[in-house]
């Protein structure tokens, strides 16, 4: 089994938007890249882009992690829109429903666009 | 008259040298004579005291035995008459840390450096004379001394005046006499030595152990202390007996590194074996005192050094066994013995050596084992070493037993999982099902149901618990008793039955599943985010749909599809398409799609190889004698 790379997140703040930039794998171990950099989120956050692009893997465990992520921001009335993922999960999260939370992008631009005004 | 004109010469020459003289042999060949006559001494520094016709008179008689004069620099003086030799020579014994020799004025060699504060721990030293120096008649030796050794307080070698030490004769005579000595200084030590060797081996040891040992951080700090120990034991026996190229001034730094190392590895190691981490100030402060101890200047560093080596960290170390002890730690009660042992050693060799510095006065600092030395710090080590190695027995043994019980555990989890799910060679009237399953771990995190009912029909459950090991694997028994108890075959129904079940059980994850029926003539599927069946090696479109356990008000669309006889509907894992191999390059969808058409075990074999990451299932169901029209 190869050694997963650790996950790292950076919040980058534009106004009420917040891009969450995730780098490396997304495990099970990447609770507190996931989860807790979204509970650190200013509160007049209101739209919130998840930039996969430098993620290459997501086990199952990560996915579960993503999805606690949108199901928080749905409750708490933030719009989320994902961008970067490769192909094979896009099609995962497709698979998985999550389209019903989060529209998926192939890149920031497109992304940015979804919000609207 | 000549002859009495000669003896009042003589008689005068021997009252001028104010009743200094030795005995010395006279006769001629092979002979050593001990130069045990009165010794004088004066402090201070002044060139012309090499002089032979200083008067030093009025100087302090130095006793031979007995203790050195207590200044940092001074000079001793001998008058002694010698006979005839072929091959003269001085043989002095270990007198200082550092001096130059003159005999009649002229300076005939040196140990150390006086003037240039370069030492060497004292030792027996033979000079050769010139031949016209060592004329037969009345001489005099003058040493100008520097004590300027380091004091530290380990066995090195501690300067002395001692009867039988110094002598004059035969070179050759001499160079045995001081061999002779050496050996005799060494033979004790050997014990010594080796026991430290023993210490060596077993540093190594302690620092080798393998990563799954049991508090290994603190054995393999304990391994380093002795390494340590074994740095200063290494420098010390160079400092004693090594060759005279290196002056002691070069060795002691090393030998303080070996005393940095064993202080603060005692430090770390205590802290180490009841698995708290240092406090950053006592780390600073243990830092601290060791780093002070070192340069303070003879005679006090004697004491210091002893401090740093062991009393700083043993108070450190009962300190945390004594807490520990308080908190009922396991063990404790034995660290607070050995470390109180390590205490008691450290605090009476500080007591011993310092008065043995400051007042003169010597305490056994070693056992005497049948003319063998044993250092009683070596001998405290004797205690740990052994207590040590037990401990890690102990904690080897309780970690073995405890890894058999937990693999016991996950082996009965394994067997009960085998049982739930259904074997290799199910049976169904009107289908050829193949599956394989192959978990990452003993438990897995996969699992597939298949429900053969009545009028050819069968249903179907394929599914994935997100995550692995022995939780995934409870989860999995949940779903599969859900299952057996489920009210409904219709595929909707299935997943909202066990959406209901995992909604309060998954805990931050999800499961996905997806369920067929199989009828006389369609097969309806509903999916809960796992991944499509392929029929005939190509995906079925199903509708997205939430996986389970994460939305109550989830709901899933069915999908019918009807299926010709020889039709197949495979259904594989994420463990397939998400195998990484070395690259990390994922197996992914393109490539489980082209192996979509092979058998169940071909397709988890290929996965297997590829680079299984996750739990592997592949479901294969093909339909064999219903004849089936595309709707």
């Amino acid at each position: 089994m190869e050694p997963q790379t650790q996950t790292k997140a950076k919040v980058e703040r534009s106004g009420s938007l917040a891009i969450l930039r995730f780098e490396g794998d997304v495990t099970s171990a990447s609770k507190e890249a996931v989860l807790g950099t979204y509970d650190k989120l200013a509160p007049e956050t209101k739209e919130i882009l998840l930039d996969f692009s430098k993620v290459q893997y997501l086990n199952s465990s990560g996915i579960a992690l993503v999805i606690q992520l949108l199901m928080e921001a749905n409750k708490s009335g933030h719009k989320v829109q994902t961008f970067g993922l490769t192909p094979h999960f896009q099609k995962v999260f497709t698979m998985l429903g999550l389209t019903k939370y989060t529209s998926l992008h192939p890149n920031e631009l497109a992304a940015k666009a979804a919000f609207g005004g | 008259m000549p002859c009495i004109w000669r003896g009042v010469v003589v008689f005068c020459f021997t009252a001028l040298c104010a009743g200094a003289q030795t005995i010395i042999n006279t006769e001629s060949g092979p002979w050593t004579a001990a130069l045990d006559g009165r010794w004088r001494w004066h402090a201070g520094e002044d060139m012309q005291w090499a002089s032979a016709a200083f008067n030093d008179a009025g100087w302090s008689p130095l006793r031979v035995p007995g203790p050195l004069p207590p200044n940092r620099h001074y000079w001793v003086r001998l008058h002694f008459q010698i006979g005839r030799t072929s091959d003269p020579g001085l043989l002095l014994g270990p007198i200082a840390w550092a001096y130059d020799v003159f005999w009649d004025g002229e300076r005939i060699g040196s140990f150390g450096d006086p003037s240039r504060l370069r030492w060497f721990v004292p030792r027996w030293q033979t000079y050769h004379l010139p031949t016209n120096l060592a004329m037969p008649g009345s001489h005099v030796v003058a040493i100008r001394v520097a004590q300027i050794g380091p004091g530290v307080a380990l066995p090195t070698r501690q300067s002395r005046v001692y009867a039988g030490d110094n002598r004059v004769g035969d070179l050759a005579a001499l160079y045995e006499a001081a061999s002779a000595r050496m050996r005799a200084d060494f033979q004790p030590r050997l014990l010594n030595l080796l026991v430290d060797f023993g210490f060596f081996l077993a540093g190594i040891y302690f620092l080798l152990l393998p990563p799954s040992v049991s508090q290994g951080a603190a054995f393999r700090w304990f391994g380093i202390v002795l390494l340590g120990r074994a740095i200063v034991v290494m420098c010390e026996f160079y400092l004693n007996y090594g060759p005279l190229n290196l002056p002691g001034n070069s060795i002691v730094g090393l030998l303080w590194v070996g005393v940095w190392v064993s202080c603060l590895g005692t430090i770390e190691f205590s802290y180490a074996f009841f698995r708290r981490p240092v406090p950053f100030a006592v780390r600073c402060v243990a830092w601290l005192l060791a780093t002070l101890a070192a340069p303070v200047p003879f005679p006090y560093s004697a004491i210091t050094a002893r401090l740093a080596v062991l009393l700083i960290p043993a108070v450190v170390t009962i300190a945390v066994a004594a807490v520990e002890v308080r908190k009922r730690t396991l063990d404790a009660g034995l660290t607070l013995v050995l470390f109180a042992v390590l205490g008691a050693t450290a605090l009476y060799n500080a007591v011993a050596i310092g008065i043995q510095v400051t007042h003169g006065i010597s305490a056994p600092i070693a056992i005497d084992i049948g003319g063998f030395w044993l250092w009683s710090w070596d001998a405290m080590y004797l205690v740990w070493v052994p207590a040590m190695a037990m401990q890690i027995h102990k904690t080897n043994l309780r970690f073995r037993d405890e890894r058999e019980r937990l693999r016991g555990e996950m082996e009965a989890a394994r067997q009960v999982q085998e049982l739930l799910l259904p074997s290799r060679s199910i049976r169904a009237p009107g289908f050829e099902i193949e599956a394989r399953y192959h978990p990452a771990a003993e438990v897995g995190g996969d699992f597939f149901q298949l429900f053969p009912a009545v009028s050819d029909s069968l249903l179907v459950v394929v599914g994935d618990v997100s995550g692995k090991g022995m939780k995934a694997g409870l989860l999995v028994s949940l779903i599969v008793g859900a299952l057996r108890n489920r009210k409904s075959d219709e595929p909707r129904c299935v997943l909202t039955e066990l959406n209901a079940v995992l909604l309060g059980s998954s805990e931050g994850g999800f499961t996905t599943c997806c369920c067929a029926l199989f009828s006389a003539e369609t097969v309806t599927i509903a999916n809960a985010g796992h991944l499509a069946p392929y029929r005939n090696g190509e995906e079925v479109a199903t509708p997205p749909g939430l996986p389970l356990g994460i939305d109550a008000d989830a709901h899933w669309i069915e999908t019918n599809i009807e299926l010709q006889s020889r039709d197949r509907l495979l259904w594989v894992s994420d463990g397939v398409v998400e195998a990484r191999n070395g690259k990390r390059d994922l197996l992914g969808f393109q490539r489980a799609q082209e192996l979509a058409t092979r058998s169940a075990a071909e397709i988890a074999q290929a996965a297997q190889q590829f680079g299984q990451e996750d739990d592997i299932t592949v479901v294969s169901i093909t339909r064999k004698s219903v004849q089936v029209h595309v709707a």
